[in-house]
């Protein structure tokens, strides 16, 4: 690893402030399992993307740890391990999702030290992204390699210029369970809902979120869901574990019998973005679920633009979130 | 003397060391005023390198020393290469490029400094300035017209084409009722040892000796090789294999780090260390397989097989490393598999493209072998509308036709391949998988069963088929206290090999296992020897110390029947003791060994002393076998195969260590499964790594697999005196066709009949598809 | 807030205490040193291997305050105050962990060099669950990669290991040892 200047605040407004001194050199450290080693040990860099030469450790700041419950829902602070989070009992009693989506991640030896900040805001898996060797538009570049390169892992859908999937499982889940950022900046604390916490490549092409690099994800806040409602999640990976997912279903509904009412189903693994897919939503909604899933599942389809080498995952996509629903209701 | 430990799983004298951390890695080894190298590396599969600047990086505090390819052209060796093929073309190889690299990760400069820390901030300041040339990853595009060429010595890029008949496979192919053709892709595997290379070179004084520790499974040959290559007359070198954190083949060479740090060392006078990361592993340490086979085979109605053609491509990458060139040749000898093929003509081509070289990795040209044997053999039995046990069993030789000459050239030693194969068949229920597999289609399911009947070549080898001379050695020595030192020439690094041959040297000898230390992997402490590879440790290596325990029995009982008034063809070996046959006389093994040494009363024409080396020239090579099964279970929404049982029946011979041999066999199975389903380098049409981490790379981890029921049938060989054939390989050249035949049976009812590995799930799910909608 | 300035020249040091395999120690090493490389390079503790520097292997797995963790990706920098526990640790005295004991008896290490990773993580299992099943043993280590054993003696040592930690009379199955002939 490169050297680096290692600061430790005790509060927010200290790890706020360091950040806004020092500027766009200096990281957020959150546990590190990506930053360390995907790009600061692996030396991935470019001009978009300089080796980070100073680290704002953020696992020091106590406020920023623990699970709370409350009535109108759950915080869970970003510095709680994957590990804390499906081990919690207010977790996997209110939010199934969130807790198999974090017990999905990796392996335990990750999970003890990953946080959910972390795996929130961690950088994509993408092989170009992370092969020293491309310099690529995430990097500062001016060239997408999956475009004619091996793209079997890529996006299929809202690809632009760059076509990373997002690699969070978390992300996924909270995006289906309807919650929110609080993220803390030099103006002071914001709430950002995470229907509009992460960005695409043609918004900006360097960052997966709308975090500045003067702020930090404090906490996330989880609403109570609705009475009944059914919570599902679903990852395929090459291997059984520890790989990133090819797909993953994450599903939050209310159902009155078979009957659609409400709920949100977000995809993994499909676009630079957890992929909320709205249009699948819409199409169930007061609909038997039993007798509408496949051709609902089906719109997947019209939205998908795969690339050379990944038409699979539109199929894998529809019959995934056709499971995880009819999963979901059983 | 009834064995006491030979064939019992005793604990492997290895391990107090390993599960307490105690032992030394290369990396573990720190020396006084040790500094530290790292390597600058091509970032292009193919370009001609412009200019290098080191002056950045040489100021560098802590830099000690900056060398570049012509340096290193000027005053070391180029890195060798085995192989004696007609018209094979030989291109330059040194150990930094000079003037052009040909695959990303290829050394072009190395840094010195005082910490790993230094040399690479150093290293990353090194500027290298390229002109880009197009780059050739297809082996098969790469042979043709108009290909960039790699070697601008050469016209082609044909590094050597290779081939011969054994039969008349015309005559066969006329006689045919049926062909069957397949290309079969194999595709190219990384090893993956869980320790990276590594590297310590250092002056020592008062010998003014050049002592190497290295990550290898040969330290003999790189003694010799690294000798030649930095100047440096053989007895002044020593090279030490620590503890090796396995190799799977990839430590059977001379790598060009390997020369660099022993330049170093002896440059400014002090050790040097190299360790390489993960990376650098994945794009800079040998690869294994990579060839495409296209196979035609002839057969008559009732699934006799007539003849065979096959033709390889072998993509070799940018350059021959130690046994590149000769791996691929032995996928002819092993083509026919454990079958009757009265007629073969196998035909090789071999090319150079901007990749890393292909070299041995586990299996080495024979799973290449087994996989399209097996493979072919499945889809010839489909299209005759065979079981594919029948057709199996139909072109077995029967046991009393051993030793079997077969259509590849060799002479197959001992084997019954039926016995394996109804075992295995039993251990499986097969006719109750079947109706299970009827029951599931019915519901729309896919499952599938795949067999492998899979034989390979192992005990490597008769000298004639191996540059090097593919003897070994072993040294015993009864110590004058009563301790046995056995050294070896074979370098185990995870076999257990410690273990194996003291239970032979205790078991031989009447004493017990504590006794015994077994020695490897320093040359300066064994006798010269070639290594660890090709199944070939205890098989050779063991039978080699057998002899030498045989020459000291006969000394020993040369001393006894001195000491008790007979001849020595009256004496016995019994535990702790020398027994005059017959008689309640004896003589302790204390005493006799007192006796040796003190010399006072020697047998006349005896000489003093317990100590003698033997080298064992094996006369075949030896071909465990076995049948594996694997049945797979296939998601039919998402593509994903499942291994849901995997029963293996396999014969290796007489078993030393039970314990052992069930671990290479785990191990092994899991190596070839992983093949079939996960494992691929990929690099992009550029020359580009793309699985540069373990992650892209798809190592299985502990969750893929079920259980495996394994079994063993003892059919020993007649090639040693102990019936050996060898187990390190036969888990992974017999698991992989299993697996494939598996998924191919299951979506059979498709229309399936190849799919190539690794069958990964959006493969499978293009099938299901494509069948799906027809 | 705590500042810890780089070293520009990679020599200046960094000091932290902590404790380590139950003794208090201080350390004094190069500021951006994971804790990996402390252990190795600055403490002599070489039992900890690396097998790819990346957080993908698992040969690096310690215990960090007793949860196993991979040390190729911790600072040594956030060590300070914490208990760390690495494979030299794992044994009391000379008498060996019990799962020391078992990897032994069945063959469970071949090459050895994930081994330390394997057992730190074991231990961790079955001091949170007395009876894991297979499937929680397989689950429990799927961060750790070995490359020779195919894992099947990996999880058979970690049952008998935790058989006998119960304070059963535990031996390993004939089969698991001999195979079957």
């Amino acid at each position: 690893m490169k050297g680096f200047e290692l600061h430790e605040p005790k509060t927010v407004k200290e790890a706020v402030d360091t950040l806004t001194r020092i500027g766009p050199n200096a990281k957020v450290l959150a546990g590190g399992s990506d930053l360390v080693s995907g790009v600061m040990k692996d030396w991935v860099e470019g001009s978009g993307m300089p080796i980070p030469t100073a680290l704002v450790d953020i696992t020091t700041i106590p406020q920023l740890k623990g699970i709370r419950a409350a009535a109108a829902g759950i915080t869970i602070g970003a510095n709680t391990t994957l590990t804390e989070i499906f081990e919690s009992k207010e977790v996997t009693g209110k939010l199934p999702l969130l807790a198999q989506a974090a017990h999905s991640v990796a392996s335990p030896l990750i999970r003890n030290y990953a946080t959910l900040g972390g795996n929130i805001n961690q950088r994509p898996r993408c092989w170009f992204l992370r092969g020293p060797d491309f310099d690529c538009y995430k990097k500062g570049g001016d060239f997408c390699f999956s475009v004619g390169g091996d793209n079997r892992y890529h996006a299929i859908i809202g690809g632009e210029l760059c076509y990373i999937v997002h690699p969070s499982d978390t992300a996924a889940a909270l995006l289906a369970l309807n919650a929110q950022a609080k993220i803390a900046g030099p103006a002071g604390e914001r709430m950002v809902p995470f229907d509009s916490y992460f960005v695409g490549p043609r918004e900006n092409i360097l960052n997966e979120n709308v975090l500045k690099a003067n702020e930090i994800l404090v906490e996330v806040f989880i609403p109570n869901p609705a009475a009944g409602t059914k919570q599902t999640w679903l990852k395929l990976k090459n291997r059984e574990v520890y790989d990133f997912a090819l797909i993953s279903v994450a599903a939050a509904f209310t159902a009155a019998g078979d009957v659609w009412q409400d709920g949100r189903i977000v995809l993994g693994g499909v676009a630079p973005v957890p992929y909320r897919a709205t249009a699948i939503e819409n199409q169930l909604k007061g609909k038997n679920i039993k007798t509408s899933i496949k051709q609902a599942a089906a719109i997947i389809r019209t939205v998908a633009r795969p690339m050379s080498m990944n038409a699979y995952k539109v199929d894998i996509a529809q019959n995934l979130v056709e499971r995880t629903i009819l999963q979901g209701l059983a | 003397m009834k064995p006491r430990f030979v064939g019992q799983p005793i604990k492997r004298k290895e391990d107090p060391r390993l599960v307490t951390g105690a032992s030394a890695y290369v990396d573990d080894i720190v020396l006084p005023g040790m500094l530290h190298m790292a390597v600058a590396r091509s970032i292009h599969a193919h370009a001609r390198i412009k200019s290098i600047d080191t002056s950045r990086a040489s100021k560098l505090p802590g830099v000690r020393a900056v060398v570049t390819g012509e340096e290193i052209a000027a005053n070391c060796g180029q890195l060798p290469a085995a192989g004696d093929i007609k018209n094979m073309k030989r291109p330059v190889h040194h150990p930094l490029a000079v003037g052009k690299v040909r695959f990303v990760g290829e050394p072009i400069a190395a840094v010195l400094a005082t910490d790993a820390y230094v040399a690479r901030d150093a290293a990353e300041l090194i500027q290298i300035d390229y002109e880009e040339l197009p780059a050739v990853t297809n082996p098969e595009k790469a042979v043709q017209q108009g290909s960039p060429i790699l070697h601008e010595e050469f016209s082609d890029n044909v590094a050597y084409s290779f081939g011969w008949e054994n039969g008349n496979t015309e005559d066969g192919f006329s006689k045919a009722d049926t062909v069957v053709k397949q290309r079969f892709i194999n595709q190219r595997l990384a090893p993956v040892s869980m320790e990276p290379r590594g590297v310590i070179a250092a002056i020592r004084m008062p010998e003014n000796e050049l002592v190497v520790w290295s990550s290898t499974q040969v330290p003999h040959l790189l003694k010799t090789q690294l000798g030649l290559m930095l100047g440096i007359p053989e007895n002044r070198m020593r090279v030490i294999a620590p503890e090796v954190g396995g190799g799977f083949g990839s430590k059977l060479n001379v790598y060009a780090e390997e020369a660099l740090v022993g330049y170093l060392a002896k440059k400014v006078g002090q050790p040097v260390k190299w360790i390489e990361s993960r990376r650098e592993n994945m794009a800079g340490t040998i690869h294994g397989r990579d060839q495409i086979n296209d196979v035609e085979l002839a057969l008559k109605k009732d699934g006799t097989i007539l003849a065979m053609k096959l033709k390889v491509i072998a993509d070799i990458g940018a350059y021959y490393q130690l046994l590149t060139a000769i791996i691929p040749t032995l996928t002819g000898l092993l083509a026919p598999g454990a079958y009757r093929v009265p007629a073969l003509k196998f035909d090789l081509v071999a090319a150079f493209t901007n990749k890393m070289a292909t070299d041995a990795y586990r299996g080495a040209g024979r799973p290449e072998a087994t996989y399209l044997i097996e493979r072919i053999i499945d889809i010839a039995a489909r299209k005759l509308g065979m079981d594919p046990v029948d057709i199996r069993r139909k072109n077995f030789p029967k046991p009393a036709e051993f030793p079997f000459q077969t259509s590849g050239g060799v002479f197959y030693d001992s084997a019954n391949y039926e016995k394996a194969l109804d075992r295995a068949l039993e251990v499986a229920d097969y006719k109750g998988l079947r109706k299970k597999q009827a029951e599931l289609r019915k519901q729309g399911k896919y499952m599938g069963i795949g067999f492998s009947s899979y034989v390979e070549i192992c005990a490597m080898g008769p000298s004639i088929a191996m540059a090097s001379g593919g003897w070994e050695s072993g040294t015993v020595r009864i110590e004058p206290t009563g301790t046995v030192t056995v050294s070896t020439g074979a370098s185990p690094h995870g076999q257990g090999q410690e273990t194996s041959f003291a239970q032979i040297a205790a078991d031989e000898l009447g004493i017990d296992m504590e006794n015994v230390t077994v020695l490897h992997g320093d040359t300066a402490r064994t006798p010269y020897g070639i290594g660890t590879f090709g199944s070939r440790a205890t098989a050779v290596g063991g039978t080699a110390m057998y002899l030498a325990l045989q020459d000291l029995k006969e000394k020993m009982k040369k001393f006894a029947a001195h000491m008790l008034e007979t001849t020595p063809g009256n004496i016995e070996f019994e535990v702790g003791k020398l027994v005059m046959t017959g008689t309640a006389r004896s003589v302790s093994f204390m005493d006799v060994v007192t006796s040796a040494y003190v010399a006072k009363k020697l047998p006349p024409g005896v000489e003093p002393g317990l100590e003698a080396t033997r080298f064992f020239e094996p006369s075949n090579f030896t071909f465990p076998f076995g049948t594996h099964i694997c049945v797979v279970e296939i998601d039919e929404e998402t593509g994903e195969p499942k291994v849901v049982k995997y029963v293996a029946v396999d014969d290796c011979g007489n078993v030393i260590n039970p314990l052992l041999v069930e671990g290479q066999v785990h191990g092994g199975i899991v190596q070839g499964i992983s093949q079939a389903l996960y494992e691929e380098v990929v690099y992009d049409e550029n020359g580009q790594l793309l699985s540069g981490t373990l992650m892209d790379y798809a190592v299985p981890r502990a969750h893929d697999f079920p259980m495996f029921e394994l079994e063993r049938t003892v059919t020993p060989s007649p090639v040693n005196p102990m019936g050996i054939k060898g187990a390190g390989e036969a888990g992974t050249i017999g698991s992989t066709p299993s697996v494939v035949n598996a998924v191919v049976d299951a979506l059979a009812p498709l229309g399936v009949t190849h799919i190539d590995m690794p069958l990964r799930p959006e493969k499978i799910w293009k099938i299901l598809k494509l069948g799906r909608a027809s | 807030m705590k500042t810890i300035k780089k070293s520009r020249t990679r020599l200046e040091k960094a000091h932290i205490s902590l404790r380590v395999n139950g003794e208090s120690v201080e350390v004094a090493f190069a500021p951006h040193k994971t804790l990996l490389e402390v252990l190795r390079e600055d403490m002599g503790l070489t039992g900890t291997k690396h097998g790819c520097e990346l957080g993908e292997c698992g040969c690096c797995a310690v215990l960090v305050d007793g949860q196993p963790v991979l040390s190729c990706l911790a600072l040594g920098l956030a060590m300070e105050g914490r208990e760390v526990t690495t494979v030299e640790g794992m044994a009391d005295g000379t008498s060996l962990h019990p799962l020391q004991q078992t990897f032994a008896e069945l063959g469970a290490a071949q090459c050895g060099y994930c081994t330390p990773g394997f057992l730190l993580t074991a231990k961790v299992l079955l001091e949170k669950d007395a009876k894991p099943s297979r499937q929680e043993i397989k689950e429990a280590l799927s961060g750790n990669i070995c490359r020779c054993t195919g894992y099947i003696k990996i999880y058979e040592a970690v049952e008998l290991a935790a058989a006998r930690m119960r304070g059963e009379q535990a031996e390993p199955a004939e089969e698991t040892i001999y195979g079957r002939q």
